[in-house]
């Protein structure tokens, strides 16, 4: 499940009271049937990063999940070999017995998912778990990401990169001042409410009024406008055969066609929609 | 499955007549076939008939897993002489020879994954192994010992000890240069006195120390932000804070063990014994002294995010005595009171070895003024005073750590 929202909306406030870092000023939250005041049992089974905990930096890999592992009631022969499972995973093998003060963000923030994942939990919860970090960071945590799609385990995650939400998670929550705007599945979101998509044509030469009437007056077009002299961006609801007539119609402009670009309705769309106003995460 | 079911396009399907399908009318002609196969298509359809020239058998056969009888397995035809048919009856329907023993056991649970030799799924690699949380005493000594490992990766530590090593040295080195009268301004003339002189810096020493490592564990934990990870654990806030204090404390008293250690040989290079009694004394006094600083200095770190070893330093080594100080000057407290105070604790711990002075505003009084009288010390009083605010100390922390939000 992801859940987005733009800054201050509460993501990360939601994530902190479901690991009991906050206590929740009304109702109760539950992990599994466990109260989460029950702080040790209800999080026996789950496996979290919020706000980009930094592991102690005078520890290396291997020590920090030793201790984690042991947190979680592993014995050490167990500890040792999911240890080395985690760490082959996130590629850190090679660096075990380095102090993690030594290391980069994006190689922090892996040991921090391998210590979240160790005791293999039912439950995972990131927050924004590529935050902060530079380019090569979130691809090789993007990476990972789409590993946990195959563990066998429920995923909370509250990230910006909307493109993994709409591939790592199934359903999805929008929230906005504390409140669920849109909750759904991610399928559903996106095909749900029948927008069409998006065509941009682009023209060899300056596009012309003319151009852009004869457009409008195609069937299924809701939208034309002009995106500077050469582009226009058509917003299209209608059958194949017209859509096929309609790039008949920009062919024979006259103006030479140079190509169209088709965009669906994507996450992004919806959630800058739905937190018009908010800057994304 | 009941087979008496009516075929609604044919009538009765199994050719019974009577009570079973309900239907009155003459019996059929002849009997039919059972229906033997309920299609998925949820249609009865009568099976095949058998050839007539062949006559049914009965079964004879063994009840095949297939739900056919069909007869068994032939033996084997060609046996070896050497090899008689003494093999098992396998799954695939063969006779043949038991599986021979392993000749070599595995030595360890293959390296790598499920993941990498196909061997389980990710439910069957970890779900199999179900771990229990351990119990909260059991987790308190697990937070305990990995700060007990942090502290033996900090350098910090290190040089306080080369520091308690120090320190005598340079006070062996003052002896030399004072003259023998100034000497015992300070301290008797006697072995005792010596380590007591030795350790005089103690009460100044142990806020310093104390502070610094018992008063920094918490607000380190969110200044490094590791406190997010701890915490997010299946582990209760108290067994978080109760582990990383008894690191703490087990460390300043590890510190203070190795100080008194290095007065006893300083004072041994002078002195030819020292009084054993009073070194007894004094360090059952720095033990208490140890568990009051600590605690509090664990206390006040609880509550700051920044600056907690330098407010629980300022306190214990100034604020507090300065304070006493101007009771007692003013008479609101007599010498009695004076030495239940537990924040004096250090300084007493030097006085009983019979040192004069003591480095707090006390102990630097009491050097001239004779506040303190060691041997009125009523150290059961004392001991429960210490107990009662340790308690009390370790208390507010770790309420205020529950009350913490992040």
């Amino acid at each position: 499940m992801g859940l987005l929202g733009p800054n201050g909306a509460g993501k990360s406030t939601t994530l902190k009271a479901v690991t009991g870092l906050l206590k929740p000023t009304s109702g109760e939250i539950r992990i599994q049937g466990v109260d989460i005041r029950d702080h040790r049992l209800a999080l026996q089974h789950v496996g979290s990063v919020i706000e980009t905990p930094m592991p102690y930096g005078e520890f290396t890999p291997a020590d920090l999940l030793y201790h984690v592992g042991r947190m979680y009631g592993l014995d050490k022969r167990e500890t040792s070999i999911r240890s080395r499972d985690v760490l082959e995973e996130m590629k850190l093998w090679d660096w075990r017995y380095k102090k993690i003060d030594g290391f980069s963000k994006g190689m922090k923030q892996r040991v921090v998912l391998a210590q979240a994942l160790l005791p293999n939990p039912e439950i995972i919860i990131l927050d924004e778990p590529t935050s902060g970090l530079d380019p090569r960071g979130m691809v090789e945590i993007r990476e990972i990401l789409r590993g946990l799609k195959k563990r066998d385990c429920s995923l909370l995650i509250s990230t910006h990169i909307l493109s993994e939400v709409s591939e790592l998670c199934g359903s999805v929550t929008m929230i906005r001042d504390g409140r669920a705007i849109l909750s759904g599945d991610v399928s559903e979101l996106l095909n749900g409410i029948g927008r069409g998509v998006t065509l941009e044509i682009k023209m060899l030469r300056d596009v012309d009024e003319r151009l852009i009437r004869n457009l409008s007056g195609c069937e299924g077009v809701t939208e034309v406008d002009s995106m500077g002299s050469h582009v226009i961006k058509v917003v299209f609801n209608g059958t194949p055969e017209q859509q096929s007539h309609l790039i008949t119609v920009a062919y024979n402009s006259g103006l030479g066609l140079m190509s169209v670009n088709e965009t669906g309705r994507n996450l992004e769309s919806l959630y800058m929609e739905l937190t018009e106003g908010g800057s994304v995460a | 499955m009941s087979l008496l079911r009516r075929d609604p396009q044919n009538g009765p399907i199994n050719g019974a007549y009577g009570p079973q399908n309900n239907q009155f009318g003459p019996p059929p002609a002849a009997p039919q076939q059972p229906i033997r196969s309920w299609q998925t298509n949820d249609s009865y359809r009568r099976p095949p008939a058998p050839p007539p020239s062949t006559p049914q058998q009965p079964p004879t056969g063994m009840w095949q897993p297939n739900g056919q009888y069909g007869q068994p397995p032939a033996p084997p035809t060609q046996m070896p002489p050497q090899q008689p048919p003494t093999g098992m009856w396998q799954p695939n329907g063969q006779y043949g020879q038991p599986p021979a023993p392993p000749t070599q056991m595995p030595q360890q649970r293959p390296r790598g994954t499920w993941q990498s030799n196909g061997s389980m799924t990710d439910a069957q690699a970890h779900r199999d192994a179900k771990y229990q949380i351990p119990s909260m005493f059991m987790q308190i000594l697990l937070m305990f010992r990995t700060q007990m490992a942090l502290y033996s990766k900090r350098k910090a530590i290190y040089v306080t000890l080369v520091m308690a090593i120090m320190i005598p040295l340079i006070y062996m080195g003052l002896k030399g240069l004072l003259p023998a009268a100034a000497w015992q301004t300070f301290a008797e003339d006697s072995g005792s006195g010596m380590i007591g002189l030795l350790l005089s810096m103690m009460p100044f020493i142990m806020a310093l120390f104390t502070a610094f490592v018992c008063g920094s564990l918490i607000p380190s934990e969110f200044t490094e932000r590791s406190a997010y990870m701890n915490m997010a654990l299946p582990m209760s806030r108290l067994s978080f804070c109760l582990g990383k204090y008894l690191a703490g404390l087990v460390i300043t008293i590890g510190v203070f063990i190795f100080a008194y250690g290095m007065a006893m040989i300083g004072s041994l290079t002078a002195y030819d014994y020292f009084d054993e009694e009073a070194l007894g004394m004094s360090f059952v006094i720095t033990l208490l002294a140890t568990l009051f600083y600590s605690s509090f200095s664990f206390m006040m770190g609880c509550f700051m995010k920044r600056g907690a070893s330098l407010v629980s330093m300022v306190t214990l080594v100034f604020i507090f005595p300065l304070i006493e100080l101007y009771l007692y000057a003013n008479d609101y407290m007599d010498k009695d009171a004076l030495m239940l105070l537990p924040n004096l604790l250090p300084d007493m711990a030097c006085l009983v070895l019979g040192s004069h002075f003591a480095a707090s505003p006390v102990g630097a009084a009491n050097t001239f003024v004779g506040l303190i009288d060691p041997s009125q010390f009523p150290i059961l009083s004392c001991l429960v005073i210490t107990i009662v605010c340790v308690v009390l100390f370790l208390t507010i922390g770790v309420f205020a750590v529950n009350r913490r939000e992040m």
